[in-house]
């Protein structure tokens, strides 16, 4: 065998390297699991095992064979067991082995390809046999033993039903006597049947195997081996072609000629990129030449009786019944269900049974092509024309025969079977392609592949589907989440089927998920003038809830409840309605009713804990959810609220746990996804943040929180310049809070650049931000461009809101290059209480900004005199602790890390300690502070043991090294 | 303990022989034996592990005979089981020297004749050589596995004469050298029916009444159970689930250990915890399985090979009658249900089919509350048969 020659191989897999036959290895794992773990036991200890692999031709023995072996010696290498078992791997084809004396030698060859000095003494077994024939196989034989003694002899070889018929009875039994005196061979072995040799009890070899049947693949193995294929040969897009489902639904055309073998799925591979139908049938006609002789030999190879039926079985095209058979063969139903037999087991024939009676058909829908080419009475090839119902439409076959018309001349081939495959359409009304369309459409559904479903319904619906199928796509597409392309499917839906309220529903559902509620709402409208209310009544009512038009949706909802009264969502909404209107005495008295109402129905009972999540009432929100569950544990709307509002109350492990069952149970669902990326990455779950949001890239590729999640985990993980990349996808989306969320990081990571790019974005946005312009002061702080960042504090300033912002982010500005007090008294002659606490974390953590930049880059030194200036100006609010929550957020920036000494500290640390001796708010920030420095400064942990427990807790979050060493 | 069916075991792995193996020694100490059953109920490994825990003072031989056709071939086969076992001592070596020039059948490319001629002088010699190997101490303990299938080889290839000659002459090598030579031949062919045939052919004598003619019994049902349940741990089965499983296993196919290896090995390739039904139905694909995997059809084919047609008929009949019985049957009762189907049938015709078929393994007399009762050996050959004749 010329192994590893090849990367790709039809007929020969056996000569194709490691790599390739591993690429496109599918659907037989458990078999290999099996052959390798029992070959290893043979190797190790005295027990033997002798597999046999059963399967048709084509069925991927070759190559599992070969990938075994290949696996093997890379084992025997790796455990260093060479000298325990000498593998013998025989060619595919060992067509000459006659004799029991021909199989040892053909073994001896196949072990001196790795020790190649046997070859002289085999040689010496030829000079023996022309003396002396029955000494020369005891000299084989003894050879054998002499190279094998002390380890396993493991045999591999191929079409074990001929080399039987090789050795015939008394080599057979002359091996099997073998194999028992020696007690040290170990055989994995295949063949296409079972034969007497092997099933008979009076035969030596009778039950001597352990037997591995190799099934057919399934279509979902087949892709995957399509697909494989396609990418080992480079063709990436094919491969991804083939994992959507209207690939699946062409690859259904190409399981039903293959009909799970392996090797006809390599041979159909060619026509899985080709669109038109002349492109297909060149390198179709093509295979039939190259598979005519393949299958004619193996008609040769049957007994006429056998031959005749499979022709019928050719000729007829689908499953047939054993009394068909027998009649039109003209044979005896007991001659005939006895050759049908011989045929089931030689792999030729499946059989199934219904109620009284077998189907028959032949195993190989490919065997056709041998009888096919000799029917010259039809102009068509049969098997092409059904190839062709399953590669398109009949709509698609039937504009292709009108164009011929047409668009003559056209190549008569194309003609005759493109009129043979409209024909036989227009008689049997069978619609092949279609049917594996809506196969696929269920399956997505199933599985909740929306975005799958509408390109499926697409391909319907552009087929001259019906308006369920324009019906499905809207809805599909609605479910994806993707509005723009509901309201454009949804209007063609609607302009093709004016009538139809169904679709002006799924219409205005577009509308709304687009935000387009005003749309929604005319749409709906005119739905409702159609018929169907209480579908249209609910959603219009949601469609008012989001126009905040409270009162009207209150009065559809009732309108719902008037119809159906358990409709748990009308009172949802009559509950948002009310709270919406402000009218939350009543909303929450409605929550209370629908408790009541309904105290064992989960789904009321997450309907208001919505509401009261929604009121922050986060606890009785929790309470309601907890009892859904606990009446349905299942319930995956209790599961994913309880996930929401877990979230909501900051916890996010808690949130995470929650939020992963119900992902689980709704692998497409965005939201959920996209709240549990938040719940990881907030509970420090980088890794698992990052699958997360690469997976809801996978169900939205354009769902920008994906990356800014990513980005900011990979940020957490250190790896910036993958997080620089992740964030660059948000450049072309319009999410300003994104972007400016990327600039922070960028800014923090040093990547000032980056940090530009994505600010330059927001401008483009929305020049007018606040938010813009606090983050570009930082920026232009940070890269120490001192005057843009006034500049960018002066539009903040004159902003609404923003004048206190303003002149902080200004002093920020100075504080880089001047003395803290000198920053400070840009601020102003004082601040008021009023403006601060208008927004008083900003205003707050601006401050702290200011005396970290400070700090940073002067070290400590101004800090005493700076912090007297601000007691003065923050003089207002120095009665609620305002100062001590200042150092605290101080201590919390790690301040210490930045610039100077441990004496210039302790100093100035001191000066603070005695000029705020009398706030009492500030002395715990204080000694936290000087403990902390102390310990950064020295690494003598004793600074930190002086403090209390529960400030040292509080320092773990900025001292992590002290408490990995404790 | 690995699910193997088929294939070679670690002897230690072999359950449930000891017993038999403990008197198989004990008659040896006496006189040779015979041990006959179907092929797959573990014949060779029992051979295999007497060789391995072999008693003191026996020197044992392992030979398969299957591909012997002729007696220079057992000669041969002789000396290359001795060459393989003991080639390494060296007072054997120099019977190895001599060994290598025994027994040419060609020169320069022409046939010798005086091997098959000079066999009887060979042969005795070859045991006189093994006896002189070992000590006086020792007896030589040849394990001839498929020995009734050798016999038949020879009466195909080179006649029954041949067969005959050879039979008479192993028995007074055994007679004569009963102190230091023992035989254990075992048979997947009955004995029996090869001596008929070679009866026929005109041997009068009973070649092998020296020895004990014993058949290979099921293992005991404590024995199957815990050979299943030491499978069983080998699949995805729950530790807590294992007892009744392998019991019910016990239950469907018997004391058969190929059987049972195959019924696990089916429960093994299920990927899943397997329970009671899936044990039902890899015991009922065994029988029911259009491919007919456990052979069993061989039960009636090998009634024709053996059998004359007017025995084999007689055969068929008991066979079939007994099938559909819930439980043993007396003969009486097995009589009348003969009659049924053949009111001409003599209650001596059919105690002498009972006999064949016992000494066949179809089926086992056993002890009744009102005297004997026969039923199949083997419960599934029995549902096979009664599914597929009855």
């Amino acid at each position: 065998m010329k192994q590893g020659m090849l990367r790709s191989s039809r007929y020969s897999p056996g000569n194709m390297n490691r790599e390739s036959l591993e690429a496109v290895f599918v659907g037989r794992d458990d078999v290999m699991e099996a052959v390798l773990t029992r070959i290893a036991k043979s190797i190790r200890g005295p027990q033997k095992h002798y597999i046999l692999l059963v399967g048709p031709r084509g069925s991927g023995k070759t190559h599992l064979l070969a990938l075994a072996y290949h696996r093997l010696m890379a084992s025997v290498r790796a455990d260093d067991v060479g000298d325990r078992v000498a593998v013998a791997l025989l060619n595919e084809e060992e067509w000459g082995v006659a004799s029991y004396l021909d199989l040892v030698v053909r073994i001896l060859r196949a072990l001196a390809e790795e020790t190649p000095e046997l070859n002289a003494e085999i040689a010496d077994i030829y000079d023996r046999f022309s003396r002396d024939p029955v000494n020369a196989e005891g000299f084989a034989v003894r050879l054998l033993r002499r190279h094998a003694e002390g380890k396993t002899i493991l045999l591999l070889c191929e079409n074990l039903m001929d080399l039987f018929q090789g050795l015939g009875d008394e080599g057979q039994k002359r091996w099997r006597a073998a194999i028992q005196e020696d007690g040290n061979w170990a055989i994995v072995a295949t063949t296409p049947q079972l034969f007497a040799a092997l099933t008979l009890q009076d035969n030596p070899f009778y039950g001597f195997f352990t037997v591995r049947a190799l099934e057919k693949i399934d279509l979902d193995t087949a892709i995957d081996l399509l697909a494989r294929k396609a990418v080992h040969e480079g063709k990436s897009d094919l491969a991804d072609f083939l994992r959507t489902p209207l690939g699946r639904a062409r690859a259904r055309a190409v399981h039903h000629l293959a009909a799970g073998n392996h090797r006809a799925y390599v041979v159909l591979f060619d026509f899985l990129d080709k669109e038109s139908l002349d492109d297909l049938i060149d390198p179709f006609m093509h295979m039939v030449d190259d598979l005519t002789p393949y299958y004619q030999d193996r008609m040769r190879q049957l007994p006429p009786a056998q031959r005749k039926i499979i022709e019928f079985l050719c000729l007829e095209g689908t499953p047939a019944t054993v009394k068909d058979i027998s009649t039109h063969c003209l044979m005896s139903p007991q001659t005939a269900a006895k050759q049908i037999g011989e045929l089931g087991t030689a792999g030729f024939v499946s059989r199934n049974r219904s109620g009284r009676n077998t189907f028959c058909e032949l195993s190989e829908p490919l065997m056709r092509i041998c009888i096919e080419v000799k029917d010259n009475k039809t102009r068509h090839f049969r098997l092409f024309v059904e190839f062709l119902r399953h590669w398109f439409t009949s709509r698609e076959l039937q504009e292709r025969h009108a164009a011929f018309r047409h668009d003559e001349p056209v190549a008569v081939l194309d003609r005759v079977h493109v009129e043979e495959a409209v024909r036989c359409s227009l008689a049997d009304r069978k619609e092949p392609f279609v049917d594996a369309l809506h196969v696929e459409a269920q399956r997505c559904r199933d599985a909740g592949d929306y975005r799958g479903l509408a390109t499926i319904q697409e391909a319907l619906v552009r087929d001259g589907g019906s308006a369920s199928d324009y019906n499905t796509w809207v809805y599909a597409l609605v479910r994806a989440g993707d509005g723009g392309s509901a309201v454009a499917a949804g209007r063609e839906a609607a302009e093709n089927h004016p009538a139809d309220g169904r679709l002006l529903r799924q219409l205005a559902r577009g509308y709304f998920i687009e935000g387009l509620f005003a749309d929604a709402l005319a749409t709906i409208d005119e739905a409702i003038a159609l018929g169907d209310q209480s579908a249209n009544h609910c959603l219009r009512a949601d469609v008012l809830l989001r126009l905040e038009r409270f009162e009207e949706a209150i009065a559809d909802a009732e309108a719902v409840l008037e119809a159906e009264p358990d409709h748990w969502h009308s009172i949802e909404q009559i509950i948002q309605g009310l709270a919406g209107r402000g009218r939350v005495v009543e909303a929450e008295a409605r929550a209370r009713d629908l408790v009541q109402l309904a105290p064992a129905e989960p789904s009321a009972l997450v309907a208001a804990a919505r509401f009261y999540g929604s009121q922050r009432r986060l606890d009785r929100a929790l309470e309601l959810v907890d009892k859904a569950l606990s009446i349905d544990a299942d319930h995956q709307e209790a599961r994913r609220v309880r996930g929401f509002v877990l979230f909501d109350m900051a916890d996010y492990r808690g949130a995470a746990v929650e939020l992963r069952q119900s992902a689980s149970c709704h692998p497409r669902s965005v939201r959920t996804h996209c709240r549990l990326a938040d719940s990881l990455l907030f509970s420090e779950a980088f890794e698992e943040a990052i699958e997360v949001a690469e997976h809801l890239l996978d169900i939205d590729p354009e769902h920008s929180h994906s990356y800014l999640v990513r980005g900011r985990a990979l940020m957490r993980l250190g790896r910036s310049e993958e997080a620089i990349a992740a964030f660059d996808q948000l450049l072309p989306e319009n999410h300003c809070s994104s972007l400016r969320i990327a600039a922070g990081y960028a800014r923090n990571s040093g990547d000032y650049e980056a940090a530009e790019r994505y600010l330059n974005r927001f401008a483009e946005r929305d020049p007018r931000n606040r938010e813009l312009w606090i983050e570009r002061c930082r920026l232009y702080i940070d890269r120490g461009a001192f005057d843009a960042a006034a500049e960018s504090a002066a539009r903040v300033e004159s902003l609404p809101g923003g004048s206190l912002l303003g002149r902080l982010l200004a002093a920020q500005a100075v504080a880089a290059a001047r003395p803290l007090g000198e920053a400070l008294e840009t601020v102003g002659a004082g601040v008021e209480a009023e403006d601060f606490k208008s927004d008083e974390q900003i205003h707050q953590g601006a401050i702290v900004a200011i005396l970290t930049t400070s700090v940073r880059k002067s070290g400590p030194r101004y800090l005493p005199e700076g912090l007297l200036q601000l007691r003065s100006l923050l003089a207002s609010l120095l009665h609620e602790g305002v100062l001590g929550r200042i150092l605290t957020g101080l201590l919390m920036e790690k301040a210490w890390r930045f610039a100077g000494s441990l004496d210039e500290w302790e100093t100035a640390l001191g000066e603070l300690a005695s000029s705020l001796a009398d706030r009492a708010d500030c002395q715990i920030p204080l000694e936290m502070l000087h403990a902390a420095v102390a310990y950064a400064k020295t690494d003598d942990e004793k600074h930190l043991l002086r403090l209390p427990l529960e400030q040292r807790q509080l320092l773990q979050e900025v001292l992590p090294a002290f408490w990995r060493t404790d | 303990m690995q699910i193997n069916p088929g294939g070679r075991l670690d002897t230690k792995d072999i359950i449930g022989r000891d017993n038999e193996i403990g008197r198989y020694w004990r008659v040896l100490q006496r006189q040779g034996l015979v041990l006959s059953a179907e092929r797959r109920i573990g014949k060779t490994h029992i051979l295999l592990k007497m060789r391995e825990e072999c008693q003191s003072g026996y020197l044992p031989f392992y030979q398969d005979l299957e591909a012997v056709h002729s007696i220079p071939e057992l000669i041969r086969s002789i000396y290359g089981t001795v060459r393989q076992s003991l080639g390494a001592m060296p007072n054997v070596k120099a019977y190895i020297a001599k060994w290598s020039t025994l027994l040419p059948t060609k020169v320069g490319g022409i046939d010798l004749p005086t091997a098959d001629a000079s066999w009887q002088v060979l042969l005795s010699e070859a045991f006189d050589d093994l006896i002189d190997i070992g000590d006086d101490n020792t007896r030589i303990l040849m394990l001839w596995d498929e020995f009734p299938l050798m016999l038949h080889n020879l009466q195909r290839r080179v006649g029954a004469d041949t067969a005959i000659q050879l039979l008479d002459h192993l028995r007074a090598l055994r007679l004569a050298r009963a102190d230091r030579l023992r035989f254990l031949f075992t048979g997947s062919v009955g004995l029996h029916l090869v001596l008929r045939s070679l009866r026929e052919a005109g041997n009068a004598n009973d070649p092998v009444n020296d020895m004990l003619s014993l058949a290979v019994p099921p293992i005991a049902h404590p024995d199957t159970c815990a050979l299943a349940a030491a499978l069983l741990h080998e699949t995805r089965a729950a530790p807590a689930h294992i007892p009744g499983l392998a019991s019910q296993i016990a239950n469907e196919v018997g004391g058969f250990p190929f059987y049972v290896h195959h019924v696990v090995d089916r429960l093994d390739q299920l990927g899943r915890q397997p329970n009671l039904e899936d044990v039902s139905a890899a015991a009922d694909h065994l029988v029911y399985a259009p491919n007919d995997p456990a052979s069993l059809n061989y039960y009636v084919t090998r009634l024709s090979l053996y059998y004359p047609e007017d025995q084999r008929a007689l055969a068929l009949l008991v066979l079939d009658a007994l099938a559909p019985q819930l439980s043993p049957t007396s003969v009486p009762e097995l009589l009348n249900l003969c009659r049924h189907r053949d009111p001409s049938l003599a209650n001596e015709q059919l105690r002498e089919t009972l006999t064949l078929l016992s000494e066949d393994h179809y089926i086992e007399r056993r002890k009744g509350a009102t005297g004997a009762v026969y039923d199949f050996r083997w419960a599934l050959v029995k549902k096979w048969w009664k599914e597929t004749r009855s």
